[in-house]
């Protein structure tokens, strides 16, 4: 056989940007892949000038792609078939570079085109070329807004009405701004590590190195960049002076009320940043972090880089019999798996991988990872159950569950930061407290 | 050592099967280093003996950037187990061209080495498709064989054009 075709490659790397975008928002939203890890195998491919704009069309194109496909369906006279997707995500790219990229009107609309020749669609020229030009002229006589108000008020959001539909009926007065907060692009948050450094003194390098940045309101080791920077221009991050993580997140460690020689398990700890939080504030605790095998290599590495000792487990947590000494814990710290609806501004694929049913399923998970930690915990220990979901299904509801079947747990109020109190825990919502979104409960052992 | 001459679609010899090896000697060593050598020549990452007119199954194979990692199918057998998948191959007997051809993602080879020893391996990616397009080789099939009858005609009218013409030249 002869070598792959060198012709193609060159091909290749001049491939459209805009094609390779539509073929990730396909990924992402018909396939249901995770967008972090579909863009990390198509940037390995792409010439590093290049990433920013794939970010984000890709990114943004998750964003806004509800009300974008809005506009395009009332632009289209009949929806694209089924077997040409690729066309309909290159319009969503092509109605994106239009109405959100500081990008010349015809140079968005040639390069979707151009992107239809790499994609061998060049039948789709003229409908493409079309649609857009509809799309130009009807934004520059404003028709567009009254199209605008024909548009379903989920699409307005760029939500799927399921996810609009549920975040509405569970927190009615505050909507809106969940919604609204959850399209933004999130701030960049880092966590000073106080073995390392202090939060004044980090403050002073980014500053002497023009980086503009302010303290956290509520996190005592937080710090908020102004624009956010990759990992490798973050001053001494690979010293392990700071990690980053969300203010609300960073927020647990003070709920754990943490005291010296404690055993703590960080009974869902991958990636490791709240077990490494942990640590931080407290270096003299003993440490027990446990994840599923191919989950726990991230926690190692974050321990490594910030300099800090844990007893990293990879094993299911029900599966203690393989891995606990049979000595019961003081604290454990239960950042379970769930929907992940508070911190949709951060991973926009989120709305379009959740479905009806999805927190149901979730909560029966995670009351079954309750049940397993339970009896590793001690008397007069504390549990502190926290989720980044917004769904009451998955946070009071699953607590309810759990303290019927327990008459050994008890509810202490969460009262060292700022949100809703709700039944049993707190929570804190995107764009209504600072951070993302939140739920925590505490549980004590009687 | 000795570059061998690779046969040219449509040469009819291409069209041969392949008879299996039965003596593992220093004449068979003496072909898999030919025939690496001129697979490197080429350079290609793969060749079946009937490319070089030898009615022998064997197909050597380097994948590798670096040409360090050859390797040897005395006798392959292959067991398709499951997917498709779609590559754009080319042939060193079909200069030139190069199409999308449909195989399957995932078999089982089962071959010799040099020396006769039987090995099996499972494999995917591009490894399946070179050596699925090998053993066609070896039963007398060509990867164009897969395309159109427009696209065969095509290419055979382009390759015989361009045999003229280096045959004009040379005289």
């Amino acid at each position: 056989m002869a070598k792959p075709n060198p012709e193609k490659d060159r091909k290749r790397t001049s491939t459209s940007i805009q094609l390779v975008a539509a073929r990730v928002l396909r990924d992402v939203i018909d396939q249901g892949r995770s967008l972090d890890r579909t863009l990390e195998a198509e940037t390995a491919r792409l010439d590093l000038s290049l990433r920013p704009v794939l970010m984000e069309l890709a990114y943004g194109g998750c964003r806004k792609y509800y009300f974008l496909d809005g506009f395009l369906s009332k632009l289209l006279s009949k929806p694209i078939r089924r077997k040409d997707r690729m066309v309909h995500f290159l319009l969503v790219v092509g109605l994106y570079q239009l109405a959100y990229m500081r990008m010349p009107d015809h140079a968005a609309v040639d390069e979707t085109v151009k992107a239809l020749a790499a994609s061998k669609q060049s039948w789709a020229r003229g409908l493409v070329n079309g649609v857009l030009r509809a799309y130009l002229r009807q934004r520059d006589d404003h028709s567009l807004d009254k199209l605008e108000l024909e548009l379903p008020a989920s699409a307005l959001v760029s939500f799927p009405p399921f996810l609009f539909d549920a975040i509405y009926t569970c927190w009615p007065e505050y909507a809106d701004s969940i919604l609204k907060t959850s399209n933004h692009k999130p701030p960049m948050t880092l966590r000073v590590n106080q073995q390392k450094t202090t939060r004044l003194d980090y403050l002073a390098l980014l500053a002497a190195r023009s980086i503009d940045a302010n303290p956290t309101a509520e996190s005592t080791v937080g710090v908020i960049l102004d624009n956010p920077v990759s990992v490798d221009r973050v001053p001494m991050f690979a010293e392990g002076w700071v990690s980053v993580q969300d203010e609300s997140a960073q927020l647990c460690t003070e709920e754990m009320i943490l005291a010296p020689g404690q055993r703590v398990l960080d009974a869902c700890a991958a990636p490791g940043g709240k077990t490494c939080a942990v640590l931080e504030a407290e270096p003299s605790v003993k440490l027990t972090a446990v994840d599923l095998p191919e989950r726990v290599e991230t926690i190692r590495q974050n321990l490594a880089r910030l300099g800090l000792q844990a007893e990293v487990r990879d094993s299911g947590l029900g599966e203690y019999a393989d891995w606990w000494d049979g000595k019961h814990y003081d604290r454990i710290l239960m950042d379970v798996p769930c929907s992940g609806t508070g911190v949709i501004r951060r991973h926009p694929d989120i709305r379009h991988r959740r479905q009806q049913g999805d927190f149901e399923r979730f909560s029966a998970q995670q009351l079954d990872l309750l049940e397993d930690a339970w009896p590793m915990l001690a008397k007069s220990g504390m549990l502190l159950y926290v989720t980044c979901s917004i769904m009451p299904a998955e946070n009071d509801e699953v607590i309810r569950q759990f303290i019927g079947r327990h008459s050994d747990a008890s509810v202490q109020q969460v009262d060292t930061m700022v949100g809703i109190n709700t039944e049993y825990g707190l929570q804190r919502l995107p764009g209504v407290h600072s951070g993302d979104g939140f739920y925590y409960c505490r549980l004590n052992k009687l | 050592m000795a570059f061998l001459d690779i046969l040219v679609y449509p040469d009819k010899r291409l069209r041969q099967r392949a008879e299996p090896v039965t003596v593992f000697d220093a004449e068979l060593e003496k072909l898999v280093q030919d025939m690496a050598e001129t697979m490197y020549a080429a350079p290609g990452i793969g060749l079946a003996a009937i490319q070089v007119n030898v009615l022998k199954r064997v197909v050597v194979m380097d994948l590798s950037e670096e040409k360090n990692d050859l390797k040897v199918f005395i006798n392959p057998e292959i067991t398709p187990l499951e997917g498709t998948q779609e590559f754009e191959e080319g042939c060193l007997s079909v200069p030139g061209v190069f199409a999308s051809v449909e195989r399957v993602e995932r078999v089982r080879i089962n071959a010799m080495d040099v020396k006769g020893n039987p090995f099996e391996l499972e494999t995917d990616g591009l490894l399946s498709v070179c050596i699925q397009h090998e053993v066609d080789h070896l039963n007398g099939k060509v990867f164009v064989d897969y395309l159109s009858r427009m696209k065969q005609d095509r290419v055979r009218k382009k390759l015989l054009k361009e045999q003229k013409e280096s045959a004009s030249q040379a005289a």
